[in-house]
């Protein structure tokens, strides 16, 4: 019953708020640029005004909710100067200085949120400036420059999880969620490689091949796997296996692609990474005791199975070898789980993170 | 974190707000009070996007430019000089010699495109205005006023169309 009137109050205030936001934009232009400005600026200082003020409370999820509000002013009070004073440049510089202003916010709030905030700003200007550079543009068609600074991204966030995850718990969790989604989005990506040939579109230049992209994934492949060897987490093998196959999915879609009647054999090749991939994930999270991994990293491999199969149903020979291989990893997926049925849950008690 | 800790990273958050657009407002005010320098545009497209309704143009002085010099290949940022021509200023050359050479200049970089970048593409105005600019073609009573810093950088101050200023009350004086 609580979360009925919760719910009925949340939808009246959020209708009141955009509704006031409607009334002032309606009248934007005829509203002197000094009071636009001076609310700016007094919204910008009063949530960190009412964050000083909630900073002693036992529950710190005010003043946090106030961090978050101020997280997402900066961005508001970026974009009306830049209004204002007619300024025009590089977005990535913007969210840049979004991301160096919600670090401190970061450091001192209590929830993992606000360090959410802070890697989504980092992620999106890292994009912005790629895309500045049209790294963006032949995404499937070069090198694969931008998965691989990606990936090499999601993995040192992985490794800054064990170092903070002392000084704040919420953060290192943070990181964590941004490192294991950053590298999914990569593996999907590089599966994408895997299963489709090399066409250029019309006029379309290719870029000179980028070696340094690979590179640094690759070390920070290596720096992830010596501290997993050096701390010794649970399912340690898993997760080193893990970051091999990832390397193999990441490195291996650039071998042999301009040759395309090899084109079967890469598809059979980059879902089998895929498949082999998603079990070790898979294994790891188990051993750590999330369930939520485990149950994510069988549904993305579900889904692959699938995407497989549509790719393969050309005709009957490679709709045939596509149910085989489906069967087989149906089966293995189903062997894999009578075969730790009865260590999951142990785990998973242990731990107490069922979610 | 302990609570005092805390607080003081609050305080220096604060203090940061306070320093950085406190600064580049006052440094915009003050870049908006320089000498009015009348720029000759081109290439109306009105945008409704998410940074708000705009007009979007290229600077006359683009074209001028590239005629002294060809963007690709050239080294940057290049500084260019600019002289005034029947009310308003056109490119007439590229400025070699330090800061008494020629005044006043206009600093450029290269686009993504191959083409000069003055740093000045937009300017903000009421959706109805940006309409209405979409069907004005350019002419000489349609330009930018702005105001040129030491560096060279230009900021936008006005936007005249047809002898009508679409900027904020008095601007263009």
């Amino acid at each position: 019953m609580r979360w009925v009137v919760w719910g009925i109050a949340s939808v009246g205030g959020l209708a009141v708020a955009v509704g006031i936001i409607s009334v002032i934009a309606a009248n934007w232009d005829d509203i002197p640029e000094k009071l636009k400005l001076a609310a700016c600026g007094a919204l910008l200082l009063g949530s960190l005004g009412g964050a000083w003020r909630t900073s002693r409370l036992e529950n710190l999820w005010p003043r946090d909710l106030f961090l978050l509000f101020h997280c997402g002013m900066v961005p508001a009070t970026i974009g009306l100067i830049a209004q204002i004073y007619h300024l025009s440049g590089h977005p990535w510089r913007a969210v840049g200085l979004c991301a160096v202003f919600a670090l401190p916010a970061a450091i001192v709030a209590k929830q993992g949120l606000l360090t959410d905030v802070f890697i989504g700003f980092l992620t999106l200007a890292l994009g912005f400036f790629l895309s500045e550079y049209h790294w963006f543009d032949n995404l499937f068609q070069g090198d694969l420059r931008v998965v691989f600074v990606y990936a090499a991204f999601g993995l040192v966030l992985l490794l800054s999880v064990s170092a903070i995850r002392g000084a704040h718990f919420g953060a290192s969790a943070a990181a964590k969620r941004w490192g294991i989604g950053l590298l999914a989005a990569t593996a999907v990506a590089a599966s994408g490689y895997w299963a489709t040939a090399s066409s250029r579109w019309l006029g379309q230049q290719p870029y000179p091949v980028l070696r340094w992209p690979m590179g640094i994934f690759l070390a920070s492949a290596a720096a992830l796997s010596a501290q997993l060897w050096w701390t010794r987490p649970p399912a340690l093998r898993a997760r080193l296996a893990a970051i091999a196959v990832l390397t193999l999915l990441l490195c291996g879609a650039l071998v042999g692609r301009a040759d395309e009647t090899n084109l079967l054999l890469r598809q059979f090749v980059g879902f089998g990474l895929f498949a082999a991939l998603c079990i070790a994930v898979a294994i790891a999270a188990a051993g750590s005791g999330s369930k939520l991994g485990t149950n994510l990293a069988t549904l993305t491999l579900a889904g692959r199975v699938f995407v497989f199969y549509l790719e393969l149903a050309k005709n009957l020979m490679t709709t045939g070898i596509g149910l085989i291989v489906t069967g087989l990893v149906c089966l293995a997926v189903a062997y894999a789980w009578w075969r730790f049925r009865r260590t999951l849950p142990v785990v998973a008690l242990s731990r107490g993170a069922p979610g | 974190m302990s609570p005092t800790l805390g607080r003081r990273v609050l305080l220096a958050l604060a203090l940061a707000d306070v320093v950085f657009f406190g600064g580049w407002v006052a440094r915009e005010e003050s870049l908006r009070r320089g000498g009015r320098i009348y720029l000759p545009i081109e290439g109306y497209d009105p945008r409704d996007l998410l940074s708000g309704h705009y007009v979007r143009f290229q600077l006359v002085a683009v074209r001028e430019a590239a005629a002294f010099l060809k963007p690709r290949g050239a080294s940057v940022p290049q500084t260019f000089c600019i002289e005034p021509r029947d009310g308003l200023y056109h490119v007439k050359g590229i400025r070699t010699g330090g800061a008494s050479s020629c005044s006043p200049f206009l600093r450029a970089t290269i686009d993504q495109w191959a083409h000069w970048d003055f740093g000045i593409d937009r300017f903000y105005v009421d959706e109805r205005l940006a309409n209405e600019a979409s069907r004005i073609q350019a002419n000489p009573n349609t330009y930018l006023v702005t105001t040129v810093d030491d560096s060279g950088a230009v900021h936008a101050v006005d936007l005249v169309v047809n002898g009508k200023s679409f900027g904020p009350k008095g601007a263009s004086r």
